[in-house]
């Protein structure tokens, strides 16, 4: 980075040195131009129409060489047309252009074929003497018949014929015959000269030249021609009635009908529909040319010719899928264009975020389902374990009431021993009455069937059982409960009430792990009555209808809950019982959630109640309102 | 005063209590049942010879609440407690209470017919120490003030005159006084006297 400073001294020093560099200069350059600092003027005459494709290719390119040299040049144009005109304005012609441009000063001129080289040789001594000029797109042959002259240079222009049917004989070496195309002007009839010396070099090749027929007269033919000709269109700007076209116009026309490829040597047929063919590059001419109106500006113009641009194998991928021809026999160095981009290459940073996207969301869906697989896995082992647990914790409340159950079986087998034992007696002392035997068979028989009762209800509570989802009556477990519970309330001294007022008693769940609930919060109602006076031993369980299912109370009259217990009375091995393992309120808690519901704790103004909500079945018998995941 | 001797069931189940009721008649007692502690309460205490057949596990009071509360009540039928469940910890307090038997659902004829059989027994026995305590104590009714004080002195070990000095009396006085007193509780000399003073004080 220079500094301010710097600069300051550099623009001191650059003033103080200025006159003594200007004399130098002056000393240094003793044949300057006059104009090499000022705007130049370059006119350029066009022999045809110079809006053809070629040309305005050429010109472009020719002005921006120009333009890049930091030189400002003023174009002016003049075309002769003499494709319409012919040579009939000629003489006219210059002397209109000679008042034309009375007075403006010419510094270059450049001549576009051969009909504007002829007109400017001509006429040159007349209308500009002395001026440099630069021929573009001459005949070689043309430009050579020329006496040499100082003043005038240029670029000679020559279809690479002999090449282009070497490009066309690789693609198709089956090829007998080939057919040229041609128009009838003066300039297409020179170059159908040149390709018919090209073709001269190729004696096996029989040869017929279509020339003068308007574009779709000759696309006709190619429509019907066989395999295996080869189409070699040289230039066609006017047909045999005069009609102009343009050249690649006209071969857009006919190779679209074409039934076999068709080459040719120009730069702006590519794409056109051409197959392939040698060109030489439009704009390098240009560049080369605008090279050339420098050096003439500058005074430093050369008599020989220029060189023009080298001719290369261009292709149509189009063209050779269209007809068949395999790429992999055009010469190595072919540049073949219009290969269609595959999907991929066209869009190939959108490929590949897609392929990543794709990627991922297919890593994520695996992992996801991976992760459910596992997930569901745990759930089924937990599953298990919890049916076992739940199991356990069934067995632990069995044990719990080995004594009361032991009372609820001994009681009747204690009364059927006594009346047999009774009925004996009578028996053997000869004093009984039919009656009374039958009334103590009858009560044998009774209290049998209680006893088988008492052990019924015992093992659906212990029994291992399916998790099984149904319709099922809160009030009868409820009951149930009572009935399994009744003797060891007794042996307690417990008074258990019942208030079943719920109207909509129906849930849909398992009875058994409902039950497990009532017997567990009844349990534990009877723990907290223990050593409370006759009227707190007291247990009430009722039912109410709550806005969100059915309600189910177990409240005792005992000490309460501590405070400070409260929170975690629900959690995993917490218990305030010396011989507790703290399971049974978490395992309630964990069957009312899967069956939709909650339980609560809380403490009254005497004792504590445990509610549970549980979620009613619809009334419809069977058809559950939701499904259950049941643990 | 010949009261029948009544065997009293008290079991909340009324199919046990029906079928014990049954077999000890058939056994030949006579039996009162009661559903309840408290049916058994308010029923006439029974003044005559039994004992009493108690379910342990009831509803309201437990068997061994009424045991209490007719220890209390002054009512000292013995007690057999019936249980469904071999419950040690209640068997020992019942035990402790003064139950004769505890007895284990379903009960064998002969166990529970013997069990019956020594809780009469010990009824009797009881009775027989109840009513000589009452007659001991009728005649001690019939001493008067003087001679209790006699007896507890003389009971004490003290000598006729030690006595007199004590109470500030003759010795002759004492000796006239000391011989009412064995009269009076029919003691035959003073080791009997000494023997039957402390049968009284246990029975007060």
């Amino acid at each position: 980075m220079i500094s301010p400073a710097s600069w300051l001294v550099l623009g001191t020093a650059t003033l103080l040195l200025q006159p003594l560099v200007a004399a130098a200069a002056d000393a240094a350059r003793p044949q300057t131009p006059p104009l090499a600092a000022e705007s130049a003027q370059v006119l350029v005459i066009t022999g045809s129409d110079p809006y053809l494709p070629a040309f305005v290719e050429i010109d472009a390119a020719m002005r921006k060489a120009v333009a890049r040299q930091q030189r400002h040049v003023s174009w002016m144009y003049e075309p002769i047309d003499s494709l319409r005109l012919g040579d009939r304005a000629d003489r006219s012609l210059a002397d209109l252009l000679v008042r034309k441009y009375e007075g403006t000063r010419i510094d270059a001129i450049v001549l576009v074929t051969d009909p504007a080289l002829d007109f400017y040789v001509r006429h040159r001594d007349q209308l500009w003497p002395g001026v440099p000029a630069i021929y573009n797109f001459v005949a070689p042959k043309f430009a050579r018949s020329l006496p040499p002259d100082p003043k005038l240079t240029g670029l000679p222009a020559e279809l690479d014929f002999a090449q282009t049917l070497r490009i066309a004989l690789a693609l198709q070496p089956a090829a007998k015959r080939v057919l040229v195309v041609s128009g009838s002007s003066p300039w297409d009839q020179s170059r159908l000269a040149e390709a018919q010396r090209a073709l001269a070099e190729h004696p096996a090749l029989a040869v017929e030249v279509v020339s003068g027929q308007s574009p779709r007269v000759v696309a006709e033919r190619l429509a019907g021609e066989p395999d295996g000709t080869i189409v070699l269109f040289s230039t066609l700007l006017a047909d045999a009635t005069g009609r102009v076209y343009t050249s690649r116009d006209a071969l857009a026309t006919l190779a679209a009908a074409s039934r076999v490829p068709v080459y040719g040597s120009f730069d702006t047929y590519v794409g056109a529909g051409l197959a392939a063919g040698a060109v030489e590059s439009l704009r390098d001419r240009g560049e080369r040319v605008g090279a050339l109106v420098m050096l003439a500006l500058d005074g430093q113009q050369g008599a020989k010719p220029a060189e023009p641009p080298a001719s290369r194998c261009v292709a149509d991928a189009r063209q050779l899928a269209r007809f068949g021809l395999a790429r992999s026999k055009l010469p190595a160095d072919c540049e073949v264009r219009y290969v269609e981009p595959t999907f991929l290459q066209r869009y190939w940073w959108q490929s590949l975020l897609i392929a990543l996207a794709l990627g991922a969301q297919s890593g994520l869906i695996a992992a996801l389902l991976l992760q459910r697989r596992r997930r569901r896995a745990a759930e089924l082992g937990l599953a298990a374990q919890r049916v076992q647990l739940l199991h356990a914790s069934r067995l632990a409340v069995a044990g719990e009431l080995t004594a009361s159950i032991a009372h609820e079986i001994n009681q009747p087998l204690g009364a059927i021993l006594s009346n047999a034992d009774a009925a004996e007696m009578l028996v053997q002392s000869g004093r009984l009455e039919r009656d009374e035997l039958l009334q103590i068979l009858a009560d044998i028989k009774r209290d049998d069937l209680r006893a088988s009762e008492v052990i019924k209800r015992l093992r659906a509570l212990l029994a291992r059982h399916d998790v099984g989802r149904q319709r099922i009556d809160v009030h009868r477990v409820i009951g149930d409960s009572v009935a399994i519970l009744g003797a060891e309330a007794r042996r307690r001294a417990v008074t258990v009430e019942t208030a079943l007022d719920a109207r909509s008693s129906f849930i849909f769940g398992d009875p058994i792990q409902l039950q497990q609930i009532v017997i567990n919060l009844m349990i534990n109602a009877f723990d907290a009555s223990t050593g409370r006076p006759g009227d707190e031993r007291r247990v009430l369980v009722s039912t109410a209808d709550a806005s969100d299912g059915v309600q189910i109370r177990v409240r005792d009259f005992g000490h309460g809950i501590a405070r400070e217990d409260l929170p975690r009375l629900f959690d995993s091995f917490f218990t305030t019982k010396a011989s507790g393992m703290g399971l049974g309120l978490s395992i309630a808690r964990s069957i009312v959630e899967a069956h939709g519901g909650t339980i609560t704790a809380s403490n009254c103004a005497v004792g504590a109640e445990f509610c549970v909500t549980l979620p009613t079945a619809p009334d419809a018998t069977g058809a559950p309102g939701r499904e259950l995941e049941l643990p | 005063m010949t009261a029948e001797v009544v065997v009293h069931i008290v079991d909340d189940d009324d199919s046990l209590r029906t079928a014990l009721q049954r077999q000890l008649t058939a056994a030949g007692h006579r039996v009162r049942t009661y559903a309840s502690a408290g049916e058994f309460l308010l029923a006439p205490p029974p003044d005559g010879p039994g004992c009493l057949l108690l379910d342990l596990a009831m509803p309201g009071p437990s068997g061994l609440e009424l045991q209490e509360a007719l220890g209390r009540h002054g009512v000292r039928l013995p007690v057999i407690f019936l249980t469904g469940h071999g419950d040690l910890a209640a068997g020992v307090r019942a035990m402790k209470a003064g139950a004769v038997d505890f007895l284990t659902k379903p009960v064998e004829r002969q166990a529970l017919l013997d069990a019956i059989g020594h809780a009469l027994e010990v009824d009797a026995a009881q009775r027989a120490s109840r009513s000589a305590d009452s007659e001991l104590r009728a005649r001690f009714a019939q001493l008067t003030p003087r001679e209790r004080e006699v007896l507890e002195l003389v009971v004490a070990g003290l000598l006729n005159k030690q006595i007199a000095d004590r109470l500030g009396i003759g010795e002759r006085t004492v000796k006239s006084q000391r011989a009412q007193v064995m009269a009076k509780l029919g003691a035959a000399n003073a080791a009997e006297l000494g023997r039957i003073a402390a049968a009284l004080k246990s029975a007060t």
